[in-house]
């Protein structure tokens, strides 16, 4: 992309993020406001999607998106049960009974979750770039 | 292009910032009296922690207390109160120094300060920001020193060991946060600089281990005020209780967070999260080295948010954390500004970009601030304030929730002479009402463990507590997690040893008597408590029990053994079997169809109590310990059983003292 093209692409978005900006100050104005909060974290993260199309090209990029939505949905659905999969917490020596304990709520199982979330979009990135390459 | 460099000398807008934030810390602390919104669980802590300091109560030996002294004395001892007072301006004025260093740019560090600023004050607030702040400033500070040097000197190792024992004196749980990032930085160093392969060079890993060396004596030597301290007040051991006892919280206050973290506090710091992450990865992927300043301020920042979300999954501290993942956005955009300079943006338009961005995160993202307070009096209160603010705190109670005085003024109507009380851990505001020293476990996650359970019978009888101030939702102020599976031994101390008095609003109000609820129809007062604590739902107990445990029972005696319930019953009806140190062990055959198994006991008073768990798997036993079933907390002849109809397999009786490892 040329500078002009690009002088041209940043000034575009600095007007849209001036919009959201002036409909943050009407907050209740529209009902799409779900929508419009989806809409506002697109446009703060769109410096990363630049970053990541430059280094994948916008087909990879696709990729990118598809692979990291797909991943995140099977987690989603299927949450439940792989907490199931987890052993049950054990009543150890202070007979500790808490909601793990009670509910039978693995302990570790959401840091595990959590953890899985971060690195995941990493790691897809790591393997479509070496691909790329 | 090249980032204008417009530092040359900044020493005066650093000692502007340290005089404006030092004149608010002031204004905060000398003259303002916080007024809590509403008495809720979570709000009543604090405000027993500030009536057990004025009442000079020691952390670690008279109260559980996690927070350090520099918090739970500030308002009582001048030299805490001044290290208080100080605390907000250093921190405020080391993160602008770092914004300077980092940016090298006084537009961009200054936008990137002010918009911090605003962000703490909009949403975290002064309070929060003074603790969680530690770590983030001791962060970005060890950040810098890595960043810097490829081997840091041993003069600048002790003294990160000296600061992290200093701050570990006075704020426990951020001194460990702090030992956790310099520990991080130490090992991640050469990774960050080199690669793997120095990491199994001899001679780095003797220099590892030096340093190492290095930071502990200064670390003990930060430290050995404290101890001295400690040992002046006969605290030591309590500490070490403490520090051990802090591996249990993450049992004891686990709740889900996955289910329930989409909130716009959870989302934004997930987002700025995995764009670290991922722009860490990108970065490391093209260039195969990221020993840049911002980059060991990014992943500093970023283990110090991993590291404080497993506070999450505890109660969810999400509100409170969002100004570190808002710094670390301010960083990321750091790295997007050298990109734009290298594609030639215009100076002024990233400026407007910068702004622009830092605007829409404070006005447009709906974050939540922290609610704490409705209102702060402002007017002057000095040093050793809470005892007036807490009386401003208590009238204003008073005002909004009547309930709390008319509980106190039944039990003072009612009693001649003591009118000690005990609050069942979900209201200990009513220890400042009575102005009486709370207990060392008074609230209801700390005092889970069978030990703190011990230390608050032992509270009730040292201090002849004659009642006990229960409120009925208890359940649902805490987890969900009935007080018969929660805290059974202090719950079935207070139904043997008390009997209820009188209910005001929500709550039960206990007396000592004799032979506890169990006598004189008591427990038709409440008919709701009653059912209670005649329905009980163990939930995955026995499940869980019967996985870890079904060795443990083969040492019992088995008095009663079949697959038909009627033969249970005829036995019982044979013989008198009493429930003191019986238990009840079911396996079925099959697998269940329903989710869950319901028992009935009826025993020869013809008092029935059911009893409701998770179903076991074919051939996996179901554990019950019938001491630990309310209606069985005074001893009873069982006359008859009755099952699940979905049920079928093994029955067994078992008796003998329970081994200690068995719920």
């Amino acid at each position: 992309m040329n500078k002009k093209n690009l002088n041209k692409l940043f000034n575009i978005y600095l007007a849209l993020l001036s919009l959201v900006l002036l409909n943050s100050l009407f907050p209740h104005a529209l009902p799409t406001h779900k929508i419009i909060y989806f809409f506002t974290i697109l446009i703060i993260l769109a410096p990363m999607f630049l970053l990541l199309i430059n280094l994948l090209n916008l087909k990879g990029f696709i990729k990118f998106v598809i692979y990291l939505g797909l991943f995140d949905l099977t987690l989603f659905l299927s949450f439940r049960f792989l907490r199931t999969l987890f052993p049950l917490p054990e009543i150890l020596g202070n007979k500790i009974i808490g909601y793990a304990q009670y509910f039978g709520y693995p302990i570790y199982f959401d840091n595990l979750v959590f953890i899985i979330l971060f690195f995941i979009p990493a790691l897809i990135f790591l393997i479509l770039f070496n691909k790329k390459r | 292009m090249k980032l204008p460099l417009t530092i040359k000398k900044f020493n005066l807008d650093t000692v502007l910032v340290f005089v404006l934030t030092l004149a608010i810390s002031i204004k905060d602390f000398l003259f303002s009296c916080v007024s809590f919104s509403q008495f809720s669980f979570d709000y009543q802590i604090p405000l027993s922690w500030y009536f057990a300091a004025s009442k000079n109560l020691l952390p670690y030996r008279d109260i559980y207390y996690p927070y350090g002294i520099m918090f739970y004395f500030r308002d009582h001892n001048i030299v805490l109160s001044l290290f208080y007072l100080i605390l907000m301006p250093v921190l405020f004025t080391g993160i602008f120094i770092l914004f300077m260093k980092l940016w090298g740019n006084r537009v961009f560090a200054y936008i990137s300060f002010i918009s911090l600023f605003i962000f703490i004050a909009k949403f975290s607030g002064w309070e929060n920001f003074n603790r969680y702040g530690i770590i983030l400033l001791l962060t970005l500070i060890f950040s810098f020193i890595f960043a810097k040097k490829e081997c840091v000197g041993k003069k600048m190792i002790f003294t990160m060991g000296f600061i992290t024992g200093v701050i570990f004196s006075l704020v426990n749980d951020q001194g460990i946060y702090v030992l956790a990032v310099f520990i991080l930085f130490l090992a991640t160093d050469s990774l960050i600089r080199h690669s793997i392969s120095k990491l199994f060079n001899l001679g780095y890993c003797f220099l590892l281990v030096r340093q190492m060396l290095v930071f502990f004596i200064g670390l003990v030597l930060g430290i050995s005020p404290y101890v001295y301290f400690l040992i002046a007040n006969k605290a030591v051991l309590g500490f070490i209780n403490y520090l051990k006892s802090l591996l249990d919280f993450s049992l004891y206050a686990k709740t889900p967070f996955i289910p329930f973290s989409m909130t716009s506090d959870n989302i934004f710091t997930f987002l700025i999260l995995s764009s670290t992450i991922l722009l860490l990865v990108i970065k490391l992927a093209s260039f195969r080295k990221i020993s840049s300043l911002a980059s060991y301020m990014e992943i500093g920042i970023v283990f110090v948010i991993l590291l404080l979300e497993q506070k999450s999954f505890i109660r969810s501290i999400s509100t409170q954390i969002t100004f570190i993942s808002f710094l670390l956005f301010l960083i990321l955009f750091y790295e997007i500004c050298l990109v734009l300079i290298r594609c030639e943006i215009k100076y002024y338009k990233i400026v407007i970009y910068y702004i622009l961005l830092c605007l829409v995160i404070l006005f447009a993202l709906s974050l939540h601030p922290m609610s704490f307070y409705t209102e702060i009096n402002y007017a002057y209160k000095g040093i050793s304030i809470d005892k007036e603010c807490l009386k401003t705190n208590l009238v204003f109670l008073s005002s909004k929730d009547e309930k709390y005085i008319l509980a106190k003024e039944t039990i003072r109507k009612d009693a001649r002479s003591s009118t000690k009380i005990f609050d069942y851990l979900s209201d200990p505001i009513f220890y400042p009402l009575f102005n009486q020293n709370p207990p060392f476990y008074f609230t209801i996650f700390e005092a889970t463990p069978e030990y703190a359970q011990n230390r608050n019978i032992e509270y009730i009888k040292k201090n002849k507590i004659n009642y006990v101030i229960y409120n009925t939702d208890v359940v649902r102020l805490q987890d969900g997690v009935p007080d018969y599976a929660r805290q059974n031994k202090l719950f079935k101390f207070i139904l043997n040893n008390f009997s209820v008095y009188d209910k005001v609003d929500n709550f039960i109000i206990f007396k000592r008597t004799a032979n506890g609820v169990w006598e004189n129809d008591n427990l038709d007062k409440i008919p709701s408590f009653r059912q209670y604590i005649l329905n009980v739902n163990l939930e995955s107990i026995p499940k869980s029990e019967g996985i870890y445990k079904s060795k443990t029972i083969n040492k019992l005696k088995q008095i009663a053994s079949s697959n038909s319930i009627n033969e249970i019953n005829n036995f019982f009806t044979k013989n008198n079997i009493s429930s003191d140190d019986k238990i009840l062990v079911l396996t079925p055959d099959s697998n269940i169809s329903t989710k869950k198994t319901e028992i009935i006991i009826t025993t020869n008073d013809l008092e029935t109590t059911a009893i409701i768990f998770n179903k076991c798997d074919a051939n996996d036993q179901c554990i019950i310990n019938l001491s630990n079933v309310p209606l069985f907390y005074k001893n009873r002849t069982i006359k008859k059983i009755e099952i699940d109809k979905n049920f079928s397999g093994n029955i067994k009786i078992l008796n003998g003292n329970s081994p200690n490892s068995l719920w």
